[in-house]
């Protein structure tokens, strides 16, 4: 590969990498996974950087990639991942925007019951606010089944947290 | 429009931009195509240099030997090894399926703990290539012509990956690199070198069995 198309992969690479291990926690639960996640995408587009097509979504690109690398994880270690609360690694300084509206620190919690690829999809729509277009393309289905994946999580969240307040 | 229910889950989810990363980013020089992986392979250690030298002695001496009795005129083809099985030249089947590595120079791989995976390569049609070293992922590029078979252009994580397991993942990635040829018996798929000698078997993997 050219000097600087390698150049501009490291670029990229630095960029971007922690927002994309950031996106592959929030489907892993594990930091450790979600870097692996990551670092196997990054692997992968290298061979391809220096004839990517111009005007290829390159983010998308990554992140279905990285998506896609997180719920192989998932799927291949089959664990319990014990949820890390972000309170907790933020020490205990939680912003208190969000005591106002629901108790954040419950829905992170309640989240970790749903399953990968909702978690995925959630993270795709409210973390990265993508269109459920967009989220299709990354999760590599159609525009309607992303639709339903983030609807059924919202709905699976809405009663569990309604369970917890009784 | 979000309801205030999917706006809590957005601020909930965005919490995550206020930890400090655990783990470090990655790095771009942690990702690259290992130099194992170049056209001219680099030996690691004076072991590998013996045998090389131990190998040319030998096949040197058999072509004297074989010369002065005058079994021959000319060059001596390389003797590709028995498998005990009648083997086949490779064609397009090789592609799609899973090869899951069964033995490295003939030996035998070993499993290491539950994060360690068994060793395979997957050649993906538009002559991409698909692996897994047992720690670390594998991609690069092939170039299928009849059998013969180069692997080129590999790239690997670079997971830390200790003791006989990671070394039997640089075998692995070496004897890729190595790899000119490919041949199939009935029931594996055998990689050699440019002298015709196995470096790689590999068996196909079960229907289950899922890549990443």
């Amino acid at each position: 590969m050219p000097d600087e198309k390698r150049a501009a992969f490291a670029d990229y690479v630095r960029a971007q990498g922690e927002r994309q291990v950031r996106l592959a926690w929030l489907i892993t639960r594990n930091w450790e996974d979600a870097r692996d996640a990551v670092q196997e995408a990054f692997t992968s587009l290298l061979p391809r950087w220096a004839r990517l097509p111009l005007g290829v979504k390159l983010e998308s690109y990554v992140s279905r990639s990285v998506v896609n690398a997180s719920l192989t994880l998932v799927k291949r270690r089959s664990r319990t991942t014990p949820v890390s609360d972000p309170a907790e690694l933020m020490g205990g300084a939680t912003p208190d925007s969000f005591d106002e509206v629901i108790d954040a620190d419950l829905l992170w919690r309640l989240c970790s019951e749903l399953s990968p690829i909702q978690r995925a999809a959630l993270a795709l729509r409210f973390y990265r606010d993508l269109t459920f277009a967009d989220i299709a393309v990354i999760l590599g289905c159609t525009e309607s089944t992303a639709r339903s994946h983030v609807r059924r999580a919202v709905v699976a969240l809405r009663r569990r947290v309604a369970e917890e307040a009784m | 429009m979000m309801d205030d229910f999917e706006k809590a889950i957005r601020d909930a989810f965005r919490r995550v931009d206020q930890i400090p990363l655990p783990v470090p980013a990655p790095d771009p020089d942690q990702i690259g195509t290992p130099s194992y992986s170049e056209s001219r392979p680099r030996f690691r250690d004076t072991r590998r240099w013996l045998g090389v030298a131990a190998s040319i002695v030998l096949v040197v001496g058999v072509g004297v030997a074989i010369g002065s009795r005058q079994y021959i005129a000319s060059v001596v083809p390389a003797v590709p090894a028995q498998t005990g099985e009648p083997s086949t030249p490779v064609g397009q089947e090789i592609v799609g399926p899973i090869w899951q590595v069964k033995s490295i120079h003939g030996v035998p791989i070993v499993l290491g703990d539950e994060r360690t995976r068994v060793p395979y390569v997957q050649l993906k049609p538009h002559s991409e290539m698909a692996g897994d070293g047992g720690c670390n992922a594998l991609n690069g590029a092939y170039e299928l012509v009849g059998s013969q078979l180069t692997i080129v252009n590999l790239a690997t994580t670079l997971s830390l990956c200790p003791g006989t397991v990671g070394e039997q993942e640089t075998d692995f990635i070496l004897a890729l690199s190595q790899t000119r040829s490919a041949r199939q018996t009935d029931s594996t798929l055998e990689f050699l070198d440019r002298l015709g000698v196995v470096v790689i078997t590999f068996v196909a993997a079960p229907p289950s069995s899922s890549p990443r």
